[in-house]
C-alpha cells in the first residue's frame, strides 16, 4: 500500500457510476432519514475510498451534530460535534479537503483529537438545501491524501444528492405533520358538533338539509348517509308548518338570521316543540351557502311555563273570588246599615286591594309600573268635582310595596273626596313622584283649592295606613301635613324599584 | 227611581254569599231577581220557565264554563254581563259581552247592566 493510500486504488469509472446509481435508487426508495444516511454512507465510503465517514446536520440551535457515522469513537464525536468551517447562513460554499491535519493552523487540541483517532487526512463536503448550508459529510483517512479533481466532483455530486434527499424527507415530514394536525383539528371539531348537547344542522341555499349532528339524527331517526332522502319540513306539525316554513323561507331568501319555534314529529312519532335559531353561512368568497342552526327541545319548559300560567290564573281567580266572598259577607253582615259610610269605606278598601291584586297578577307578581297602579287606583272612584294631576317617570315597584302604595293612595283619594280638594269645584290634587340618585322614591300628594283644613281629632285607618303601614312596607317614611291651604303628604320609600 | 226598577234580572252565581249579596243589591234597586241559579242546568230551566230582561252571569260555575247560558241568551237577544275573577279573556271577548271583575261594587254592576240594556235597545 503506497503512502498516498486509497485514492490510488480508485474505483473504475463503471463501478463508480454503478455505485452512484445505486445511491440514487436507494434514497429514492428510502422511507426514513436513517435509510437515506445509511445509503449515503455506503456511497461515500465506496466511491471515495474511505473506511470512515460521517454525516452532520445543524440542529435547531444551529450546532452541527453527528446524525450518522462509520468507524468513529464516541469520544471523537463528542469532542468534535459542533466543529464546522461553515454557519447556517453560508451560501453554497466549496468543499474543503485537508491532505494532512498536522499541516493546518487548527488549534492544537483539535489536531490532537483527530490524530489520536488515527486520522491524518479529512474531507469537509457541505450539504446545502436551496443554496444554504444545512450540514456536511466528512471523509476520514488514516494516510495523507492528495485529493484529485475527480474525487472532489464525486464528493460534490454525492453531497448534492444527499442534500436534496434530506430536503425532500424534511418536506415530506412537515407535510405529514401538517396533515396530522389537520386531521386532529378536524376530529376535534367533528367531535364538538357531533357530541354537542343541542341539535346542530346545516342547510343548502334551497333549504335542504346537508348536515345533522348526532342529536339531530337521533331525534329524527336519520342515518348519517340518509340525509339525501331526509325531508325535515315533512316532520313539522300541520298547524305549525305554514308559519315555520314561511319564516325559514324568508330567512333563506334574505340570508338573514331567524328564530322560530314549532312542533316536530320525532322518530318515536311524538310531537316535540323545538326552538330553532339559525344564521346564514357563507363561503370564503362571500357567497351564500345556506343556513346553519341549532334546535333546542323546549317541550318540557313550555309545558312547565304553561302550567305555571294556568296556576297563576287560577290562584288569581281564587283570591279575587275570596275577596268577593269577603265583600259579600260584609254586605250581609251590615245589611241593615247598608248606607253607613263606614261600610262603603270598607268595601272601597277591599276593592282597591282587589284592583292592586289584579294589576300584580297581570305582571305575574313581578314588579309593577307605578304609573299603571296610580291610574288604576285613582280611576276607581272618579271625582265629579276636583281634578288630579299626575306627574312622574316610569318606575317599577316590587309587589309588596305596590300593594301598600295602592292602599295609601286610595286613603288619600277617599279623604280628598270627602273633606279635601276633591270635594269642591275647582279643587286640585297634584300627585308627583321621582326617584333620587340613591334609588329612593319620593311620592308627593299636594291638595289645593279645597275647604279650610284642620288637623283631624281622631287618627283613623287612613292615617294609620299612611303613617305606619307605609313605613313598614316601604321601609321609608310618610308625613301627613294638614296645612291650611290643603293636605300635603310626602312619602319616602327606600325602594328596590327600578327606574326604566 | 232606579234604572233597573221592575226589570227581571237572572242571576247565575255559584258562590252562595256573592249571589245573596248581589240579589240584595238588585232588590234594593227595585229589580226582580230571577234565580239565583248556581249551575248551567238550573239557569237553562229558569230561562225556559220565566221571563228575563237581562242576566248577570258568572263565567266559571264550579269549574264549568257558563258558555251554554251565554249562547242561549245571545240567541234570545237578552242582554247580559259577565262577572269573573279571571279578567277579560278570549271567552268574554267571544260573546262581545261587558265584563265586571270580582270583587265588584254595586255601582259597577248597576252601570254595566244599564249599558248592556242600552246596547240591546240600540242594536
Amino acid at each position: 500500500m503506497s503512502e498516498s493510500g486509497w485514492l490510488s486504488q480508485d474505483l473504475s469509472p463503471d463501478d463508480t457510476l454503478k455505485a452512484l446509481y445505486e445511491f440514487t435508487d436507494a434514497v429514492y426508495h428510502a422511507r426514513t432519514a436513517d435509510e437515506i444516511y445509511a445509503s449515503a454512507l455506503d456511497a461515500i465510503t465506496l466511491t471515495l475510498r474511505c473506511e470512515r465517514a460521517s454525516i452532520l446536520l445543524f440542529d435547531g440551535d444551529g450546532i452541527m451534530q453527528f446524525v450518522a457515522w462509520r468507524g468513529l469513537s464516541d469520544r471523537y464525536r463528542e469532542r468534535l460535534a459542533g466543529h464546522t468551517p461553515w454557519t447556517p447562513a453560508d451560501e453554497d460554499p466549496p468543499p474543503i479537503f485537508v491532505p494532512d491535519i498536522r499541516e493546518t493552523n487548527e488549534p492544537d487540541w483539535i489536531k490532537d483529537e483527530i490524530s489520536s483517532e488515527g486520522i491524518v487526512s479529512l474531507g469537509f463536503v457541505p450539504l446545502t438545501l436551496e443554496g444554504r448550508v444545512i450540514g456536511k459529510f466528512m471523509t476520514y483517512y488514516a494516510q495523507r491524501q492528495d485529493f484529485e479533481s475527480r474525487s472532489i466532483s464525486l464528493a460534490v455530486t454525492i453531497a448534492r444528492q444527499l442534500g436534496f434527499s434530506i430536503g425532500r424527507a424534511r418536506a415530506e415530514a412537515s407535510r405529514e405533520a401538517a396533515l396530522l394536525e389537520v386531521q386532529r383539528s378536524e376530529a376535534r371539531f367533528r367531535q364538538m358538533t357531533e357530541e354537542a348537547p343541542v341539535m346542530i344542522w346545516m342547510s343548502n341555499p334551497q333549504g335542504h338539509c346537508e348536515q345533522l349532528n348526532r342529536l339531530a339524527r337521533d331525534f329524527w331517526g336519520v342515518a348519517e348517509d340518509g340525509l339525501d332522502q331526509f325531508d325535515w319540513a315533512g316532520t313539522i306539525h300541520p298547524e305549525d308548518s305554514a308559519s315555520v316554513l314561511a319564516q325559514m323561507g324568508q330567512a333563506i331568501a334574505g340570508a338573514h338570521p331567524v328564530n322560530v319555534r314549532g312542533r316536530y314529529r320525532n322518530r318515536e312519532g311524538d310531537w316535540r316543540l323545538l326552538q330553532t335559531e339559525a344564521r346564514p353561512r357563507y363561503s370564503a368568497d362571500g357567497s351564500f351557502l345556506g343556513m346553519i342552526g341549532v334546535n333546542v327541545d323546549i317541550t318540557e319548559q313550555e309545558t312547565i311555563s304553561r302550567q305555571r300560567e294556568l296556576m297563576l290564573a287560577e290562584l288569581n281567580h281564587r283570591v279575587k273570588n275570596t275577596l268577593a266572598v269577603v265583600q259579600a259577607i260584609a254586605q250581609q253582615t251590615f245589611k241593615a246599615d247598608r248606607d253607613l259610610a263606614t261600610v262603603a269605606t270598607f268595601l272601597g278598601r277591599l276593592r282597591v286591594l282587589a284592583r292592586a291584586h289584579d294589576i300584580l297578577s297581570g305582571v305575574r307578581w313581578e314588579s309593577t309600573p307605578l304609573q299603571d297602579l296610580v291610574r288604576d287606583v285613582l280611576a276607581g272612584v272618579p271625582s265629579s268635582r276636583g281634578t288630579i294631576m299626575i306627574d312622574g317617570p316610569a318606575f317599577l315597584l316590587p309587589p309588596k310595596q305596590a300593594l301598600a302604595v295602592a292602599l295609601a293612595l286610595h286613603e288619600l283619594q277617599t279623604n280628598a273626596l270627602k273633606y279635601g280638594a276633591l270635594s269642591v269645584e275647582g279643587g286640585t290634587v297634584s300627585l308627583a313622584w321621582k326617584p333620587d340618585a340613591e334609588g329612593r322614591l319620593e311620592i308627593l300628594w299636594q291638595e289645593r283649592g279645597g275647604p279650610p283644613v284642620a288637623q283631624p281629632a281622631r287618627r283613623g285607618f287612613g292615617t294609620l295606613m299612611l303613617e305606619q303601614g307605609l313605613v313598614t312596607e316601604l321601609n321609608g317614611a310618610a308625613k301627613l301635613d294638614f296645612q291650611p291651604g290643603g293636605l300635603v303628604c310626602r312619602i319616602e320609600a327606600a325602594c328596590e324599584g327600578t327606574r326604566l | 227611581m232606579s234604572r233597573l226598577a221592575n226589570r227581571r234580572i237572572l242571576v247565575v252565581e255559584d258562590e252562595f254569599l256573592i249571589a245573596a249579596a248581589l240579589c240584595d243589591m238588585l232588590e234594593d234597586a227595585s229589580a226582580t231577581v230571577v234565580g239565583p241559579a248556581t249551575n248551567v242546568r238550573d239557569a237553562m230551566i229558569l230561562l225556559q220557565e220565566q221571563e228575563v230582561d237581562a242576566a248577570i252571569l258568572d263565567v266559571n260555575l264550579n269549574g264549568a264554563w257558563s258558555d251554554p247560558i251565554a249562547e242561549e241568551l245571545r240567541m234570545r237577544r237578552i242582554p247580559f254581563i259577565f262577572t269573573t275573577g279571571y279578567g277579560a279573556d278570549e271567552r268574554t271577548t267571544r260573546f262581545e259581552a261587558r265584563v265586571v271583575a270580582k270583587p265588584y261594587t254595586w255601582e259597577e254592576i248597576d252601570d254595566q247592566l244599564a249599558l248592556a240594556l242600552l246596547d240591546r235597545c240600540q242594536s
